[in-house]
């Protein structure tokens, strides 16, 4: 996937792009409107995400030549602007500051959701999404705290091995903690409400070992 | 306007009254009277006017000036608070740069309460149509901590600044006055309206909650008044709020807001 990012700023540029690299997309960072056109020329785009403040004119100038679905991003998140590149056909709005996190989000939304399908589990009525971090269960969408999230995280991603305490203990809380085993037993009960699990048949408890995800899908 | 009235009045009547006496050199002296008196009236009216026009003129200035102050300082605060984040992030997933994304994140709240409060009131808002649950899974990523719990209806017509705004600083509040880490929101419809009802799982304030946040208070820790801009994005929605203790005696926040999507 190929995506365009417009930023001027070269803090911030090098930054959301060494990021986005690492998450395996393939990235053109430009600063200002010229450079962009530019790549406009050779180059086209999955996605582009764009400031509106570049040293030669507005972000917006951009958003229809680009012919891509377009993220804009900016510190002014006046309603005059969010309109204006509504209007023009922007998919989205980032107000900055904002969590990368929380841009992947938009990015993998932007994209059609073409996101790891292996992180979805269909367990009956109840649908566990690891990649939006939420459970749904029936009318209720349960957004997952990252303690939670990382629980599941390590269940599935070991699956079907077992997984101790310990090793529990260490990717959900970090080595600088030490909470009781007790604390990784209640956060299992906790999220085995969340996914109506009362028979234990996604998250098994082994005795004396510790906790497996048994869903084969 | 009301003096220009009441000279026009005083004149016809005393130039009747002059006219009545049949002295012409007593009625050409009330004229001059009448006449000096009127301009000094309308030099007065016309001073005035200017004066009030300039006075209009330089606030309307002012107040452009400092809203381009601080539309060019909070860009270049946001921006160096955004390369923080960023290098914070990079730094990898702990407690330690989650301690310190909190607060770059509690930074971000006070600069936009303070925004909000001084020269926000005025600006137009853009009422669109929310999914309520992507808006929480995006707003759940600055959150990791909570565990937030969404049910109802789907969509609502609101601004959607002023929703962040609203949620940034119920979370905010949840977490640092309430020490919650659970939230639940639900959404329905209530005939023509919108009703959002936001509760935690915290520790409930002392007392009674439902006047928290109705005035500003001295300063942005525990004085409400995250509560109190809250209330102020409400009233400028054209909706309603209610603050009351929820079930284990959390908080309850209930917000009815004009519009819904059939």
């Amino acid at each position: 996937m190929k995506i365009l990012l417009v930023e001027d700023d070269r803090d911030l540029g090098r930054l959301i792009t060494d990021e986005l690299v690492k998450r395996d997309y393939e990235v053109r960072w430009s600063q200002d409107l010229a450079a962009t056109n530019n790549l406009l020329k050779e180059l086209e785009f999955d996605l582009a995400i764009i400031d509106l403040n570049l040293p030669d004119g507005k972000g917006f100038d951009l958003v229809r030549p680009v012919q891509c679905p377009v993220i804009i991003m900016s510190a002014l998140s006046d309603p005059e602007n969010r309109l204006k590149g509504a209007e023009l056909g922007a998919i989205d709005f980032i107000p900055k500051p904002f969590l990368l996190q929380e841009l992947f989000l938009k990015i993998d939304r932007a994209l059609g959701e073409q996101l790891e399908k292996s992180r979805i589990w269909a367990l009956g009525a109840v649908t566990l999404d690891l990649n939006k971090r939420q459970i749904q269960n029936g009318d209720e969408t349960h957004l997952l705290n990252k303690r939670d999230f990382r629980l599941l995280d390590i269940l599935t991603t070991r699956a079907p091995d077992v997984v101790s305490r310990d090793d529990i203990m260490d990717y959900v809380y970090g080595k600088d903690q030490t909470p009781s085993q007790r604390t990784v037993d209640n956060a299992v009960v906790g999220i085995r409400q969340m996914l109506s699990d009362n028979e234990h048949q996604w998250i098994r408890s082994v005795r004396g070992e510790g906790y497996q995800w048994t869903h084969k899908g | 306007m009301s003096l220009a009235g009441w000279w026009l009045y005083f004149g016809i009547t005393t130039l009747s009254k002059a006219a009545s006496y049949g002295i012409p050199s007593e009625l050409a002296r009330h004229q001059r009277m009448l006449f000096t008196e009127g301009m000094v009236l309308l030099v007065s009216l016309l001073v005035g006017g200017v004066a009030l026009f300039y006075f209009t003129y330089s606030t309307y200035r002012e107040k452009s000036a400092k809203e381009m102050f601080f539309a060019s300082f909070t860009h270049d605060l946001k921006t160096s608070l955004f390369r923080l984040q960023l290098e914070v992030e990079k730094l990898g997933d702990s407690t330690e740069t989650q301690n310190i994304l909190n607060h770059t994140r509690k930074m971000q709240i006070n600069l936009e309460n303070s925004l909000d409060s001084t020269v926000g009131h005025d600006k137009k808002l853009y009422i669109e149509t929310v999914n309520l649950k992507t808006f929480l899974i995006d707003l759940h990523a600055q959150w990791p901590e909570f565990h937030i719990k969404v049910s109802g209806e789907e969509h609502l017509c609101v601004d959607k600044k002023a929703l962040h705004s609203i949620f940034k600083n119920l979370l905010h509040n949840s977490v640092v006055h309430g020490g919650a880490d659970e939230v639940t929101v639900e959404m329905q419809r209530k005939g023509k309206a919108t009703r959002l009802v936001y509760q935690d799982n915290g520790k409930a304030f002392a007392g009674d909650p439902s006047d928290l946040g109705k005035q500003p208070g001295f300063s942005t820790e525990g004085s409400g008044f995250g509560l109190y801009i809250v209330r102020q994005w409400v009233r400028r929605l054209g909706g309603k709020i209610y603050l009351s203790s929820g079930t284990n005696h959390s908080l309850q926040v209930e917000i009815e807001l004009p519009g819904s999507v059939a």
